[in-house]
Order: C-alpha cells, then sequence, then structure tokens
C-alpha cells in the first residue's frame, strides 16, 4: 500500500515538473522573447531613422529644348559673311560635319555663337570633335579660307565618347538652302500701323478672331474693312501695315494678299497669304 | 456491467488507484496552466503597443528612404548637370585658344593648314623668314604645351620654304 502510494506521488510529482517547465518555456517565449525580439527591432529602426532627413534643395531647372541643328545653322549663318555647307552621317547619329567658307575671323565667331546660342541652357551642345582650316586664298591681305567643324550633338546624358574616328565618306551631304532675300519693304523707320498691337497681323482671320475681314471696296478705290473685338471698324489700303511683319499687298474682289515679312540680320524674307472674305459674314 | 468494471480497475497500474492523489496532482497541473496563460495573455497589451511604435517606425523610415532616394537623384541629376556644363566650358575654351592660334598662324605663315584633333595638332605652311617658325613654335609652347600634351612641340622644315609644326596629345 505505501508503495503504492509512494509511486503515485511520484507520478504526479513528475508530471507536475514536465507541466510546470512546458509552461515555463511557452510564457518565456510568448512574453520575453517577444518583447526582445520587439525591443530589439525597435532600436535597430531607432538608429536608422536618427539619420538626419536630407532635404532637396530647389529642383534643377530643365535645360530648354534645342531647335534642330540645321536650323540653327541657318540661323546663325545669316548673320555672317560665310558660305555654309553641313553635312550629317544618318538621321539618327549625332555627328556632324560643318564646313563654313570665309576669313578665319568670321569663321570662329561663327562656330562660337553656334556654341554661344547653346551654352548652358540649352538642352543639346555641340561638343567639338574635330578642326580643320585651310586657307584657300589671300584677298586684299586678308586671310581667307575652309573651316571644317565636325562635333557630336551632345546632351546632358550622352557621356561615352567618340569611339572611332569619322571619315568624310561617311557623310551624307544636305545643302542649305538658299535663301531668298528682299529688299527693305520701307525706307527710314516703320510706317504708321493700322493696328496699334504689334503682332496683330497674326490674329486676323475671316471668320471668328481678334480681328476679322468683314469687307472690301473695289471702287472707287480699294479698300478692306476689318472689325476687332471690341467693335472697332478699320479701314485699310494697298500698302498698309496690320501689326510690324504683315502687310496688304493686293487688295482683290473677294480677297487680299497678305506678305508676312521676317527679319534675319540684314536679309529680309518674305512669306505670303491669302485671306479670303466669308461670304457668310454679316458684311457680305 | 459490474463485472467489466471490476477488470477495469484491476488492470490499473498500482499508482493510478489512489483518487484523491490523482484530483490534487490533475488539479495542480490545471492550475499552472492557467496561471500561465494568465500571464502571457496579461503581458500581451504591452507587446502590442511595441508592434504598434514598430509600425510607426516602418511608415517613418519608409518616407526617410524615399527621401533619401529623392536626395540621392537630385545629387546625380546635379552632378551630371555640372559635367555637361564643364564639357561646354571646356569646349568653349578649346575653341577660344583655336581661334587664337588661327591668328597667329596667319600672322607668321601663308597658306596655313591647320587640323586639330582629339589627339594630336598638325599645323603646316609656307615661311618667308626662319625666325617666324621659331616664333611660332615659342608661342605654341607657351601656349598649347600643358598637363594634357605633354609632347613638345616637333618642327620640321620642308622644301620650298614649307613648316610643319605638331603636337601629340599624351594618352591618359
Amino acid at each position: 500500500m505505501i508503495a503504492s502510494v509512494t509511486k503515485a506521488l511520484r507520478f504526479w510529482a513528475i508530471l507536475f515538473l514536465v507541466v510546470c517547465a512546458l509552461c515555463a518555456s511557452a510564457a518565456y517565449f510568448f512574453t520575453k522573447h517577444q518583447s526582445q525580439k520587439l525591443q530589439r527591432l525597435l532600436s535597430e529602426n531607432a538608429q536608422q531613422l536618427a539619420a538626419p532627413v536630407p532635404s532637396v534643395s530647389e529642383a534643377l531647372s530643365p535645360l530648354r529644348p534645342s531647335s534642330p541643328v540645321d536650323e540653327l545653322l541657318s540661323t546663325v549663318a545669316q548673320r555672317y559673311p560665310v558660305k555654309l555647307h553641313y553635312q550629317h552621317t544618318a538621321p539618327s547619329s549625332a555627328v556632324w560635319l560643318v564646313t563654313v567658307e570665309a576669313e578665319p575671323q568670321q569663321a570662329m565667331r561663327f562656330v562660337a555663337e553656334v556654341m554661344g546660342a547653346q551654352y548652358k541652357k540649352q538642352s543639346h551642345f555641340p561638343e567639338t570633335d574635330s578642326l580643320f582650316w585651310e586657307a584657300i586664298e589671300t584677298k586684299n591681305a586678308d586671310a581667307y579660307g575652309v573651316l571644317k567643324w565636325q562635333f557630336r550633338w551632345q546632351t546632358e546624358a550622352t557621356n561615352e565618347p567618340l569611339n572611332k574616328p569619322i571619315h568624310a565618306n561617311h557623310f551624307t551631304p544636305v545643302h542649305v538652302p538658299a535663301l531668298s532675300c528682299h529688299e527693305k519693304p520701307f525706307r527710314g523707320a516703320r510706317p504708321p500701323l493700322s493696328f496699334s498691337q504689334e503682332t496683330i497681323g497674326e490674329e486676323i482671320t475671316n471668320e471668328q478672331g481678334n480681328v476679322v475681314l468683314t469687307a472690301i471696296q473695289t471702287h472707287p478705290t480699294r479698300k478692306a474693312i476689318f472689325k476687332t473685338k471690341n467693335n472697332q471698324w478699320i479701314t485699310t489700303r494697298e500698302g498698309d501695315w496690320l501689326g510690324s511683319r504683315t502687310q496688304i499687298d493686293i487688295i482683290n474682289t473677294d480677297s487680299l494678299n497678305l506678305s508676312q515679312w521676317k527679319q534675319s540680320g540684314n536679309c529680309w524674307q518674305k512669306h505670303y497669304q491669302q485671306l479670303r472674305i466669308n461670304k457668310e459674314s454679316d458684311a457680305t | 456491467m459490474a463485472s467489466l468494471n471490476l477488470v477495469a480497475k484491476s488492470n490499473r497500474p498500482s499508482f493510478l488507484k489512489h483518487p484523491v492523489i490523482n484530483l490534487i496532482g490533475l488539479v495542480a497541473c490545471i492550475c499552472v496552466t492557467a496561471l500561465t496563460l494568465q500571464l502571457v495573455s496579461g503581458y500581451q497589451p504591452m507587446l502590442d503597443n511595441k508592434r504598434r511604435i514598430v509600425q510607426q517606425q516602418l511608415q517613418q523610415l519608409a518616407s526617410l528612404k524615399s527621401a533619401q532616394q529623392a536626395h540621392r537623384r537630385h545629387q546625380q541629376a546635379l552632378s551630371q548637370r555640372r559635367a555637361f556644363i564643364q564639357r561646354q566650358q571646356q569646349n568653349r575654351e578649346a575653341l577660344n585658344a583655336f581661334a587664337a592660334l588661327l591668328t597667329q598662324v596667319h600672322h607668321h605663315f601663308d597658306n596655313a593648314e591647320i587640323k586639330l584633333s582629339k589627339d594630336q595638332l598638325n599645323i603646316a605652311g609656307g615661311y618667308r623668314r626662319i625666325t617666324q617658325t621659331d616664333s611660332l613654335k615659342n608661342w605654341l609652347h607657351s601656349h598649347w604645351v600643358n598637363s594634357d600634351i605633354k609632347a613638345s612641340v616637333q618642327k620640321q622644315l620642308l622644301p620650298k620654304q614649307q613648316v610643319q609644326l605638331s603636337l601629340q596629345r599624351s594618352p591618359l
């Protein structure tokens, strides 16, 4: 009997100890262990958060989009007494070969102005690859020759240098369109404008716009009558200026021939435009 | 039925034949388990609080990282812009140098020819007096020989009073 009681007590004592051990382990895992884990995470995060938040100073101003190379070259060439010829390897390529025939100073000024036009603010830049000067003749003791300027039309993102030299036979020639320059369309100062605004000539339409062509008179004198948005009537004759760029050339029975003038250096270029009277307008 | 119970009771291990001890043992085990559960559940609010703080920290870290990334991108863009402007500046300087060279060469030589590429400069022309060639060579030495172009100016006199001056840019 005593042996049996002892056995029972021992069994329950062992079982109790096992249960206690299991409970202690579980309690440790779900409390202290979790707490330590979270504490470690907290301190790690706090350490990372201690780093100062970097402030981004004002955003970089974006570079202006560049005009196409051929347009830039032609525009600058109009301001200098140079003969210009340029070549481009392929439409996708960035390499250009520009040949300038002029006095050395004029040729260099031309190149400098092309560079200066792109300097710091434009999205592209002509990065010189090679320069070649050859004197071809001497005019009145002044040197004259050909400057060959090879450059790459580089963007801000382009970093790689040119791998191999470009030979002239890789280029397909592109000729600069000849400019047709007209005489200055007026003598001395500009004649008084029919419209006070400088750019009003571009706003003239035959239907709905700021200035509408409303009527044409052909007898006894030729006149074109415009109506502004403010209901103001303006009568003009052939040769009158509408704004600083537009001139009335000819007044026909149902239309006007206008000249749009553009000045580049000493060169005056002229573009024609015809403006028809709207038959449904209130003046007809 | 009664005979079956008798058989079962007689088959039990001897240490389970004391109901009082069994009861006490069972109650003790249940109590310990209950105490443990109470302890664990009492601890949970504290753990939940820590978890909430960790979540807040993670959100702050995410915004910090995005700020750092924006800062890095800005720095990269800034250095790229600086490099681009520097390249433009160098090009202008090279062009100015070439313009000055062109003036000098025409001052000294007739029918001059100048070739400037990434790695070399060649000048050819006709001279009247030999001193003109020395003068231009000296000018080139003082204006064009720098750390980028280590080699000295090479002068070669050719027939018919022609001269060739060349500079080789050292490979960097």
